[in-house]
C-alpha cells in the first residue's frame, strides 16, 4: 500500500476522538443534504402525480385527427404512446327519462389507464368493452330507477361527418352502464355525459378523433408534434398553428418548456431556490467539518514536518488530509441516506398527517438511486470543499516550523489585558480571558459556527413568520365569508345561479364574471394626478409602450342586470341602451410602497368621461392568441371599484358590463379565452360564525349541478383553519431542518471543545504545580466556558434580531404580531441548551483536570 | 568542485524590538566527501544553519548552492525531491513518525518516492545500528537512543549526497556514540557523502577533516583537523 496512505488510515485509527467528531459532523450535515433532497423529490413527485392524478399522463394532444391516420401517429418513432378519445355519439334514451339522451365520448383502453377520467368514477367501475359507458351522476339522480349493470335499449346517431350534409342515421342498440362519473354537462345539452369504449381500429376511416401523445424524448415534444402534425396532414388554424395542445403545467414539472415561457414557470424559481439552500448549507457544513479537518491538521502538525523533511511533497502532505477526508466520509455518507430518509420519513408523514385535509390527499416519501446518488456527491463535494483549506494550509508550511509544532505558532504577542475579568478575578481572570484569546482559531471557530447555525435556522423561521403574519392580513382584507368559484367551461346553468342566489342567512352578495382584455391610448389620455405621479411612463413592466401608443391592461367584469344597475344609480346614472359600460377610474399613486396604507392610496386614472366610446381589445398581452375588438361606451365614471370581491392588479382599469353584454363579448374570443372567461364568482357576506354552514349549503347545491372538479367552494373559517394548519405543518418542517443544524453546530462546538482541553492538561497541570488550587481551576474553566458559550449568542442575537426587524419592516408586519408568531420559546431553548451544553462539557472537564495526578499529566505526552 | 556553497546567508526571527539574527551572512563552502564538524554555543545558530542547507526552512537574504543550483529559489515540489533524495537530515530531537513501524520510519524516504531498499544495504544499516530486532515495533517502544538510532538509518536509507546531523549523539552514552560516529564515517568513505554534524562534543568533533565554530550567527573560526 501507498505510504502515504498507509500513514492516513493509520492516523484515522490512532486520533480516534478528533477521528469521531469529524464522522459526527460529516453524518448529521450529510443527512441533512439527504433529508433535503427527499423533501424535494417527494415534493417534485407528489406535483407530478397530482398533476397526473387531475389532468392526465400525456405530453401533447392532436385534435381533428381522421381516424386513418391513427396508423401513422403509432408508428411515428418519437410518439412512445398513444390514447385516443373521439367518436362521438349520442344516444336516444327510451322515454322515460328526464333528459333525452346520452352524449358518449369514447376513449380506447390505453385512454382509460392513462388519463383523469378514470379517477371521477364514483361507484363501479370504467368500461372494458364496446357497448359499456360510465354515465354522469346527474342521470342516476334524476332517474332513480336506474342502477349500474342496467341495459338499456337505445338509438344510436353516430356525429360522423358524412359528405351527404343530413344524412344523419339512427341504429338501434344497447348500452350497458358500468360505473357513475362525478362529471356534469350545462343543462342547456339536454343530455347526460357518457363516456364509453372503443377500439381505434375499429373507427370508421372518416371519423375525427382526438389523439393523446406521450413521447419518447419529452425534450423535443415542443418541436417533434407540430412536425407529426404536418407528417400526417393536419391543416393549420387561422393564426398559423396545427391543432395541438401541449400538457404545458406536467412538462415544466420535468424541465419542458415552450419557447420563450421558461422564465414565466415557477419550476426554475423552485429549482433555483433548492440549489440555493442546498449550496448555502453545504457552504456552511462545509466550514463546521473545516474545523474539525483543521483540529485534526493541527494534532498531526508535527509529524506533517516530520514528513516533510524527509522530502515528502506539498501534494503528498495534501493527501494526507484529502485521504483522510475520504476515508472518514464514506461510511458516514451510506449511512446518512438511511438516516436521511428515514428522518424526512418521520418528518414528512407527520407532515402530510398535519395537512392532508387541506390538500385532500396525502404526500408519498420518494427517493429514487438517482436521488441518492446526487445526495452522497453534494455530501462528498462538502467535505472535499472542507478538507480542501487544511490540506493546503498544510501542504504549504514550512518543514522547520511544522516540526516544532504548536508552541512556537502561538503569537508572541502581548497577551491583551483584560481590565473587567482582571479585576473581577484578579489573576485567574487573566488567565482565563489569556486562555480563550491564545485558542483564538478554535474559539473563532465555535462562534462562528454556532452563531451560523442561530442566524440560518431562526432567520428562515423569521422570513417565514413574516410572510406567514402577511398572508394572514390580506387576508383579513377580504370582504366576503364564502367564496365560490364556477368554472364548467360553458355558460353557468341560470337555475344554478338563482339557487345560489337564493340562499338564505345571507347578508350580501355578489356574483361576477371576469376576462382580461386591454385598451390602446395615446399619453393625452392620463389624468393631471397620475401623471404627476409618474404615469404610464413609470409602470413599467405593466403598461406597454409602442409608437407613442400605451397598452392599458383592463378586466372586463360581467355584473349581473340589477347588481350592475344599482351600481349606475348610486352614480345618479342610468344605463345606455346598448354596449354601457361603467369605468372605475381609479389607480394606485404609489404602487411601490411598503405600508399596506399608502399602497392602497389612488388618484384618478384616465381622463375618461360618460359618453365617450372606447375600443378594447382581447389582446391584453402578446402571447394572446385572439385579437376580437369590441366598443363600449361609458355610461358612468366611477372613482372606486364596487366591492364585489375583485381586486384589480396594479394599473388596471375595471370595465363593468351587465352580464349579458359580459357573455355576448366572450363569446368572440378565442376558444381558449372563451372557455376560461366563463367562470363565475359568487360571493357572500354572512353572519358571523355562519360561514361554514353556508358553505356546505352551496357545496349540496353546486354538486348537485356540476362534476366536483368544476367548482370550488371556500370560507373565511375554513381558510383560517388550512392556514393554521399549514403554517404548522410547514413550521414543523423547518423546526426539524432547524434542529439538525443546531445538532450539527452544537456537537462540532464539543468536539473543538473537547479537544483544546485535552491538549491544555499540560498547562493546567503545571498552573497546579506553581499552586493553583482546586477552586482556582474550577474557577478558570468556569470563566472559560461561560466567555465561550455567552460570546456566539450575544454575536448571533443582535444579528437575529437585525433579520427579523428587517423582515417585519419589508412585509409591513408589527413586532408584537411577529413575536406572537415566532416560536420563541425555540429560540429560547437553542440559546439554554447552548449554554447549558457547553458549560457542562466544562464542568466535566473541570473535574477531570483536578483529579489529574499533576505528574503524569506532565509527562503525559499527546500521541 | 564544492558540493556545498553558502553567499551571505541570513536567517532572522522576529520583528522589531524583539527580532533575533539567527545566521548573520554566512559564507561557506563544502568540498564533497569533506566530514564537517559544527561546534558553538547553545543559541548560536548551529540548527539553524543546518536546516537551511536541508532545505526545511527558508533563507531571509543570501543563496545556498548544491551542486551549484540555488535551492533558494526551488519550489516546494522541487524542493520535497531534494530533501527526499539529496540530503539526510537527523534532528536534534528524534523526529519519528509515532504510528509507523521502526522499519517503515528508516524506509520513508524512499517510500515517498514508491521504492523500497535494496535489501542488503537496508540489512546492513540495521545491524550497524543494532536495530534489527526492533524492526517491526513501534518508535513509542523503544528507548530514547534506539529512536535516534532509527532516525540515523533513515537518514543514510536513500545514500544521500549530504548528510545534515544536528547532534545526533547528544543523548547517547559513550559506546553508543562512538558507533553511531564510526558509522558516520563508514559511510562517509564508502559513499564519499559529505557530512556536517553539529556537536557540543570535542572528542567527537575531532573526528571530523574540518571544525567550523559559529558565535552570535557567524562563522569565527575554521581550521582542517587533517589535510
Ligand atoms: N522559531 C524561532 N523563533 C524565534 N527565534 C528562534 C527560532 N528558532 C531559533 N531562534 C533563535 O535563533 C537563535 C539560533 O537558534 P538555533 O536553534 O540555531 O541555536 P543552536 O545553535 O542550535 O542552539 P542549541 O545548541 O541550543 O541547539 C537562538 O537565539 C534562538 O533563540
Ligand atoms: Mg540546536
Amino acid at each position: 500500500m501507498n505510504i502515504i496512505r498507509e500513514y492516513s488510515l493509520d492516523q484515522v485509527r490512532k486520533n480516534r476522538r478528533t477521528s469521531i467528531s469529524i464522522i459526527v459532523a460529516v453524518l448529521i450535515a450529510s443527512t441533512f443534504l439527504c433529508t433535503l433532497l427527499v423533501f424535494a423529490q417527494s415534493f417534485w413527485n407528489q406535483m407530478v402525480q397530482q398533476q397526473i392524478y387531475t389532468s392526465g399522463d400525456w405530453d401533447a394532444e392532436l385534435m381533428d385527427v381522421p381516424a386513418d391516420r391513427l396508423g401513422m401517429v403509432r408508428d411515428n418513432a418519437g410518439v412512445k404512446a398513444m390514447f385516443v378519445k373521439g367518436d362521438n355519439q349520442t344516444a336516444f334514451l327510451p322515454e322515460e327519462t328526464a333528459l333525452p339522451y346520452f352524449l358518449i365520448q369514447n376513449c380506447d383502453s390505453n385512454y382509460w389507464d392513462a388519463m383523469y377520467e378514470k379517477n371521477m368514477i364514483l361507484r363501479g367501475r370504467i368500461p372494458q368493452a364496446p357497448g359499456e359507458v360510465v354515465v354522469s351522476k346527474d342521470f342516476f339522480s334524476q332517474n332513480q330507477t336506474y342502477g349500474i349493470g342496467d341495459t338499456l335499449a337505445v338509438e344510436i346517431d353516430s356525429n360522423v361527418r358524412t359528405h351527404m350534409e343530413g344524412s344523419q342515421q339512427k341504429d338501434a342498440d344497447s348500452l350497458t352502464i358500468v360505473g357513475e362519473l362525478d362529471v356534469s354537462v350545462s343543462s342547456g345539452y339536454k343530455g347526460y355525459l357518457a363516456y364509453g369504449f372503443m377500439e381505434p381500429d375499429e373507427l370508421s376511416p372518416d371519423s375525427e378523433v382526438v389523439v393523446y401523445l406521450q413521447m419518447e424524448r419529452r425534450g423535443k415534444v415542443y418541436t417533434a408534434v407540430p412536425q407529426i402534425a404536418q407528417a400526417i396532414g393536419l391543416p393549420k388554424d387561422e393564426y398559423g398553428n396545427y391543432p395541438c395542445r401541449y400538457h404545458a403545467a406536467l412538462l415544466a414539472w420535468h424541465g419542458v418548456y415552450a419557447p420563450g415561457s421558461f422564465f414565466q414557470s415557477d419550476v426554475p424559481k423552485l429549482f433555483l431556490g433548492l440549489l440555493l439552500t442546498a449550496g448555502a448549507s453545504m457552504a456552511v457544513f462545509a466550514y463546521i467539518i473545516r474545523g474539525a479537518f483543521g483540529i485534526s491538521a493541527k494534532q498531526k502538525i508535527h509529524q506533517l514536518g516530520i514528513l516533510k523533511s524527509v522530502g515528502a511533497g506539498p501534494k503528498q502532505i495534501g493527501r494526507t488530509v484529502i485521504y483522510e477526508a475520504c476515508i472518514l466520509s464514506a461510511i458516514p455518507i451510506l449511512l446518512s441516506m438511511v438516516l436521511g430518509y428515514l428522518f424526512s420519513f418521520g418528518v414528512l408523514s407527520a407532515y402530510s398527517g398535519m395537512t392532508s385535509e387541506v390538500f385532500g390527499s396525502r404526500m408519498e416519501v420518494s427517493f429514487s438511486p438517482a436521488a441518492a446518488l446526487i445526495a452522497a456527491v453534494f455530501s462528498f463535494v462538502m467535505v472535499l470543499l472542507a478538507a480542501h483549506g487544511p490540506a493546503k494550509q498544510m501542504s504549504k508550511i514550512l518543514p522547520i516550523e511544522a516540526v516544532r509544532g504548536e508552541q512556537y505558532s502561538i503569537s508572541v504577542k502581548k497577551a491583551k489585558s483584560h481590565p473587567v475579568l482582571a479585576k473581577r478575578f484578579g489573576f485567574l481572570g487573566e488567565i482565563a480571558a489569556n486562555s480563550v484569546n491564545a485558542g483564538r482559531k478554535l474559539y473563532h471557530t465555535c462562534m462562528v459556527t454556532l452563531s451560523l447555525c442561530m442566524l440560518l435556522a431562526f432567520g428562515f423561521l423569521a422570513v417565514f413568520t413574516a410572510s406567514d403574519i402577511s398572508n394572514a392580513q390580506a387576508e383579513n382584507m377580504n370582504h366576503f365569508d364564502v367564496n365560490i368559484t364556477l368554472g364548467t367551461g360553458e355558460r353557468i346553468d341560470g337555475a344554478l345561479l338563482a339557487e345560489l342566489k337564493a340562499m338564505q342567512g345571507v347578508q350580501g352578495i355578489s356574483v361576477y364574471a371576469r376576462a382580461n382584455c386591454a385598451v390602446w391610448l395615446s399619453g393625452s389620455d392620463q389624468s393631471a394626478e397620475f401623471l404627476q405621479a409618474g404615469g404610464f411612463d413609470s409602470a413599467d413592466g405593466y403598461i406597454v409602450e409602442r409608437v407613442g401608443r400605451y397598452r392599458i391592461p383592463c378586466v372586463l367584469v360581467g355584473m349581473e342586470q340589477d347588481a350592475y344597475e344599482n351600481v349606475l344609480r348610486e352614480a345618479g346614472m342610468e344605463a345606455l341602451p346598448e354596449s354601457s359600460a361603467i369605468i372605475v377610474n381609479s389607480v394606485a399613486k404609489n404602487p411601490g410602497a411598503r405600508d399596506y396604507e399608502a399602497m392602497q392610496e389612488t388618484v384618478p386614472y384616465l381622463n375618461l368621461r360618460q359618453g365617450q366610446r372606447v375600443e378594447l381589445t382581447e389582446k391584453y398581452s402578446d402571447d394572446t392568441q385572439g385579437d376580437y375588438e369590441f366598443m363600449v361606451d361609458v355610461a358612468a365614471v366611477i372613482p372606486s371599484m364596487p366591492e364585489i370581491g375583485l381586486d384589480p392588479s396594479f394599473y388596471t382599469l375595471p370595465v363593468i358590463v351587465p352580464m349579458e353584454e359580459y357573455y355576448a363579448i366572450i363569446g368572440n374570443f378565442s376558444d381558449e379565452m372563451e372557455v376560461y372567461n366563463y367562470r363565475n364568482y359568487v360571493n357572500y357576506v354572512v353572519p358571523d360564525g355562519m360561514d361554514e354552514e353556508i358553505q356546505g349549503e352551496a357545496e349540496r347545491i353546486c354538486s348537485a349541478y356540476l362534476g366536483s372538479s368544476d367548482f370550488m367552494t371556500s370560507s373565511k373559517t375554513e381558510r383560517m383553519r388550512n392556514r393554521g394548519r399549514m403554517t404548522g405543518a410547514t413550521m414543523f418542517v423547518v423546526c426539524s431542518l432547524a434542529a439538525l443544524f443546531g445538532i450539527v453546530g452544537i456537537s462540532s462546538v464539543l468536539s473543538a471543545i473537547l479537544n483544546s482541553l485535552g491538549q491544555r492538561r499540560k498547562e493546567f497541570a503545571m498552573l497546579r504545580s506553581v499552586g493553583v488550587d482546586e477552586k482556582g481551576i474550577r474557577r478558570l474553566l468556569g470563566m472559560e466556558g461561560f466567555l465561550l458559550s455567552v460570546r456566539p449568542i450575544l454575536i448571533g442575537l443582535p444579528m437575529l434580531i437585525i433579520i427579523c426587524a428587517a423582515q417585519c419592516y419589508m412585509m409591513g408586519v408589527s413586532i408584537v404580531e411577529f413575536l406572537c408568531a415566532f416560536p420563541v420559546w425555540v429560540l429560547l431553548m437553542y440559546i439554554v441548551m447552548v449554554l447549558l451544553v457547553i458549560n457542562g462539557i466544562y464542568m466535566l472537564a473541570s473535574k477531570k483536570i483536578r483529579d489529574d495526578v499533576i505528574v503524569e499529566a506532565i509527562k503525559d505526552d499527546t500521541v | 568542485m564544492d558540493i556545498l556553497r553558502t553567499e551571505g546567508l541570513t536567517r532572522q526571527y522576529g520583528t522589531g524590538q524583539t527580532m533575533v539574527t539567527a545566521l548573520d551572512h554566512v559564507d561557506l563552502q563544502v568540498e564533497r566527501g569533506q566530514f564537517v564538524a559544527i561546534i558553538g554555543a547553545s543559541g548560536s545558530g548551529k540548527s539553524t544553519l543546518l536546516h537551511l542547507l536541508g532545505g526545511v526552512d527558508r533563507p531571509d537574504g543570501g543563496k545556498i548552492f548544491v551542486e551549484d543550483v540555488d535551492i533558494a529559489t526551488f519550489g516546494e515540489e522541487l524542493l520535497a525531491q531534494y530533501r527526499r533524495r539529496k540530503v539526510g537530515l537527523i534532528y536534534q530531537f528524534y523526529n519519528l513518525i509515532p504510528t509507523l513501524s521502526v522499519k517503515k520510519n528508516i524506509c520513508l524516504p524512499m517510500l515517498l518516492d514508491n521504492k523500497e531498499p535494496g535489501k542488503e544495504r537496508f540489512d546492513d544499516i540495521v545491524k550497524t545500528l543494532g536495530l534489527g530486532d526492533r524492526l517491526e515495533h513501534l518508535p513509542g517502544q523503544l528507548s530514547g537512543g534506539q529512536q535516534q538510532r532509527a532516525a540515523i538509518g533513515r537518514a543514510l536509507i536513500y545514500q544521500p549526497a549530504i548528510l545534515l546531523a544536528d547532534e545526533p549523539t547528544g543523548n547517547l552514552d559513550r559506546k553508543n556514540t562512538e558507533e553511531i560516529i564510526s558509522l558516520l564515517k563508514l559511510s562517509n568513505r564508502q559513499y564519499k557523502q559529505t557530512i556536517l554534524l553539529v556537536t557540543h562534543d570535542e572528542n567527537v568533533a575531532l573526528e571530523a577533516d574540518r571544525i567550523i565554530k559559529i558565535e552570535d550567527g557567524k562563522i569565527i573560526s575554521d581550521k582542517a583537523v587533517r589535510p
